[in-house]
C-alpha cells in the first residue's frame, strides 16, 4: 500500500489579532501571547487535507510527522481523528529556534526511521516565519524530487501525478517515487473534524522520539540580526462624509477625482 | 576554489523580453554589486537564448546563457542541474532569484545542494561590511527579520515581487551573451512535464498586472455578484479586479486575481479595498499602491488605519452611488 508522510508543524495560532503580537527584540523571538492555542500551521493543514484526498479514492497509509520542543497531544490526536493512520511526534527542548537547515536535517533523519514511503508531503511554508526552506532541505538530504506548490496529487501507475499552481495557470507534472511535494491554500482548507471521532482516538498512544533518536545536531546557517515590527505605513484616512451610503460614495467619486492622478 | 565574486541573477524570459520581475531583481542586483564593486552578471536558462541580450539594457555587466533542450519546460529537476553547473562555472558570491513560483522552488533546493544559507521572499537586501543582509517579512508581516547568511558562501535570496520598480532601461548599452556549456543527466531528470493550462482568467491576470486602477473585493461582498459591482466601478477607468484570500476560499474571485503574501502582488495608482479587513497577508500584496481607499462596514478594520480614504458603509448602496457619481463628471 502506498504510504504518505506528511510533516506538520505545531505553531502558536497565526490568525491571532495583530494586537497582541509583540516581539522580544533583544532575543529575537515573538513573545507567545497568552490564552492563543497551538495550531498545526497553516499550510501543513493543506498538505494533509492533500492527503486525506487521495486517501478517499485510493487505497494508502497516512503518517503524520510533527517535531518541536513541546507537541500537544490534543493537535496531534486531531490528525488521527480526521484519518492519519500513525502519527510520530519528535520532541524535546533541543528543537526551539531551529535553523531551517538543523529542521531538515532532523526530519529527514526521522523519515528514514519511519522507514519505506512513497511521497513526502509539507506545506510551502511555516505559518510562523514564513521561511518556505525546509522542504527542500529534506528533498535534498534524501536525494528526492520536489515538486512546489501542488493543489492536487494522485497516485497514477506507480507515479504521482500533481497539479502545481504557477503564476500564469496549472501545470501537471509527473514524478518518480519516491517524491516530496508541498501544498498551499489552493488544495482547499483541511476538514473539520468530530467529536466522535476525536472521542475514539484519544486512548491511542502516539510514539515519541528525542533529539539522540534521529541523531540531532544544530547547525546554524543564517545568522539572525534583527526582529522588529516594521513600520506599516499608517496613515491619516480621510473619512468621506455623507448622510447614506450612497451620498458616501457619490462624495469619495468627487473626492477621489479631483485629488487622485490617473 | 576561487574567491567567489559578483551578483548573479537567474533571469526569466517573458515571450522575447526580460521579464518585469527579472528587470526588479536587477535594479537591487546592481546596487548590491555596486556596493561591493563587484559585477552583476544575469544568467538566462532555457531551450534558447533569444532577447538575452536585453539584460544589458538592464545594467548587466555580463549575460550569460545557459541552453539546453532538456530546458524547455521548467522541471526542479533540470533546471537544478543546470544551476548546479553555472554557479560551479561562474563563481558567484551573491545569487538572486525573483520569488515566484520558480524562485521560491530552485532558490532552496540550490541553497541545500550547496550547502550554503537562503532567505526567501526579501524585501530588502543591502551590504554590510561586505556581508549581504537580507530584510524579510515574517508571521505573516507582522514582523520583519534581518540577517545574513553565516559562513557559508555563495549568499542566495529571492525577492518580493514588487519591492523594487524595475531597472532602468538603456537600450544604448549592448553586448555580447556569453555561452555556457551545460550539460544535463537526463538520467537523473525524475520528473517530467505533462502539460499546462493557462488560466482561464488569463484576461483578468493580464489586466491586473498592467492596471491604473484595481478594484479588488474581500469577505465583505457576501456574494458572487458583489464581484459585478467590483468589475462595474473597474470598468469605469480601464482598471482590473482582484480579491483577497476569504474572497478567492468562497469561489467568487479565480485563483489568480487573488492579492497578498500567497498571491499577486500589485502597485496601481489606486487600490479600492471593498470589504477587506485589512489582513497583513492582505497588504503584503497591495500596500504599494499609491493611493488606498476602503470601503468597510466596519469602522474599526484596519484597513482603514492603511487606507487614504475611507468609506464606512454597506459596500452596495456605497459603490452604486459612487458609480453613479464617476459616469455623471466624467460625462
Amino acid at each position: 500500500m502506498p504510504h504518505i508522510i506528511v510533516c506538520m508543524k505545531i505553531i502558536v495560532d497565526p490568525e491571532m489579532p495583530f494586537s497582541v503580537f509583540k516581539v522580544d527584540r533583544e532575543n529575537l523571538k515573538p513573545i507567545p501571547p497568552a490564552g492563543m492555542p497551538p495550531v498545526f500551521s497553516t499550510f501543513d493543514e493543506n498538505a494533509l487535507e492533500a492527503a486525506l484526498k487521495i486517501k478517499e479514492s485510493q487505497e494508502c497509509k497516512i503518517t503524520v510527522l510533527s517535531m518541536g520542543k513541546t507537541l500537544p497531544k490534543a493537535v496531534l490526536q486531531k490528525a488521527l481523528a480526521l484519518g492519519a493512520d500513525e502519527v510520530v511526534g519528535v520532541e524535546g527542548p533541543e528543537f526551539e529556534d531551529l535553523d531551517a537547515f538543523s529542521t531538515a536535517q532532523a526530519l529527514s533523519n526521522a523519515i528514514k526511521k519511519i522507514g519505506e514511503y512513497d511521497l513526502i508531503f509539507t506545506g510551502r511554508q511555516g505559518a510562523d516565519w514564513d521561511a518556505g526552506l525546509v522542504w527542500a532541505g529534506i528533498a535534498e538530504t534524501l536525494e528526492i524530487p520536489s515538486i512546489a506548490i501542488g493543489r492536487k496529487a494522485e497516485f497514477q501507475d506507480g507515479k504521482v501525478v500533481v497539479e502545481r499552481c504557477v503564476s500564469d495557470g496549472i501545470e501537471t507534472v509527473e514524478s518518480d517515487l519516491p517524491a516530496l511535494v508541498t501544498f498551499s491554500s489552493e488544495v482547499g482548507e483541511l476538514r473539520n473534524v468530530s467529536l466522535s471521532a476525536l472521542m475514539k482516538v484519544k486512548k491511542r498512544q502516539i510514539p515519541k522520539w528525542s533529539a539522540s533518536d534521529v541523531d540531532f545536531e544544530k547547525v546554524e546557517t543564517m545568522t539572525m540580526r534583527d526582529l522588529y515590527e516594521p513600520d506599516l505605513g499608517e496613515v491619516d484616512c480621510f473619512m468621506v462624509p455623507g448622510e447614506s451610503p450612497e451620498e458616501m460614495g457619490r462624495n469619495l467619486a468627487k473626492k477621489l477625482l479631483e485629488e487622485v492622478s490617473l | 576554489m576561487t574567491e567567489c565574486k559578483n551578483v548573479l541573477i537567474f533571469g526569466e524570459m517573458d515571450g522575447e523580453s526580460l521579464s518585469s520581475v527579472t528587470a526588479q531583481v536587477m535594479r537591487i542586483g546592481k546596487a548590491l554589486s555596486g556596493d561591493l564593486n563587484e559585477e552583476l552578471h544575469l544568467l538566462l536558462l532555457g531551450s534558447d537564448a533569444q532577447g538575452a541580450e536585453e539584460g544589458y539594457g538592464y545594467g548587466a555587466d555580463k549575460v550569460f546563457a545557459g541552453t539546453d533542450p532538456l530546458l524547455e519546460n521548467y522541471l526542479t529537476d533540470t533546471y537544478l542541474q543546470a544551476m548546479e553547473q553555472a554557479v560551479g562555472e561562474l563563481n558567484p558570491s551573491i545569487i538572486l532569484f525573483a520569488q515566484n513560483d520558480k524562485g521560491l522552488d530552485l532558490a532552496p533546493r540550490l541553497a541545500f545542494r550547496l550547502k550554503t544559507g537562503v532567505a526567501l521572499d526579501c524585501v530588502d537586501l543591502k551590504i554590510d561590511g561586505g556581508v549581504m543582509v537580507t530584510v524579510k517579512p515574517v508571521f505573516g508581516g507582522k514582523a520583519h527579520a534581518d540577517a545574513n547568511i553565516a559562513e557559508s558562501r555563495p549568499q542566495v535570496a529571492s525577492v518580493r515581487e514588487g519591492a523594487f520598480d524595475p531597472a532602468d532601461y538603456d537600450e544604448s548599452k549592448k553586448g555580447e551573451v556569453g555561452n555556457l556549456a551545460l550539460s544535463i543527466d537526463g538520467s537523473k531528470v525524475k520528473t517530467r512535464f505533462v502539460k499546462k493550462e493557462k488560466d482561464e482568467s488569463l484576461a483578468l491576470m493580464l489586466k491586473l498586472a498592467g492596471a491604473n486602477v484595481v478594484v479588488s473585493g474581500g469577505r465583505g461582498l457576501k456574494k458572487q455578484e458583489g464581484v459585478d459591482l467590483i468589475q462595474a466601478t473597474a470598468d469605469l477607468f480601464d482598471g482590473a479586479i482582484a480579491g483577497s484570500r476569504p474572497a478567492v476560499d468562497n469561489g467568487w474571485i479565480p485563483n489568480s486575481l487573488q492579492i497578498g503574501l500567497t498571491g499577486k502582488k500589485v502597485n496601481p495608482q489606486m487600490y479600492i479595498a471593498v470589504g477587506i479587513s485589512g489582513a497583513l497577508q492582505h497588504m503584503a500584496g497591495c500596500s504599494k499602491s499609491k493611493t488606498i481607499v476602503a470601503i468597510n462596514s466596519d469602522e474599526g478594520a484596519p484597513i482603514f488605519k492603511m487606507s487614504h480614504y475611507g468609506v464606512v458603509a454597506d459596500y452596495k448602496e456605497a459603490l452604486e452611488g459612487f458609480n453613479d457619481e464617476v459616469k455623471r463628471i466624467k460625462g
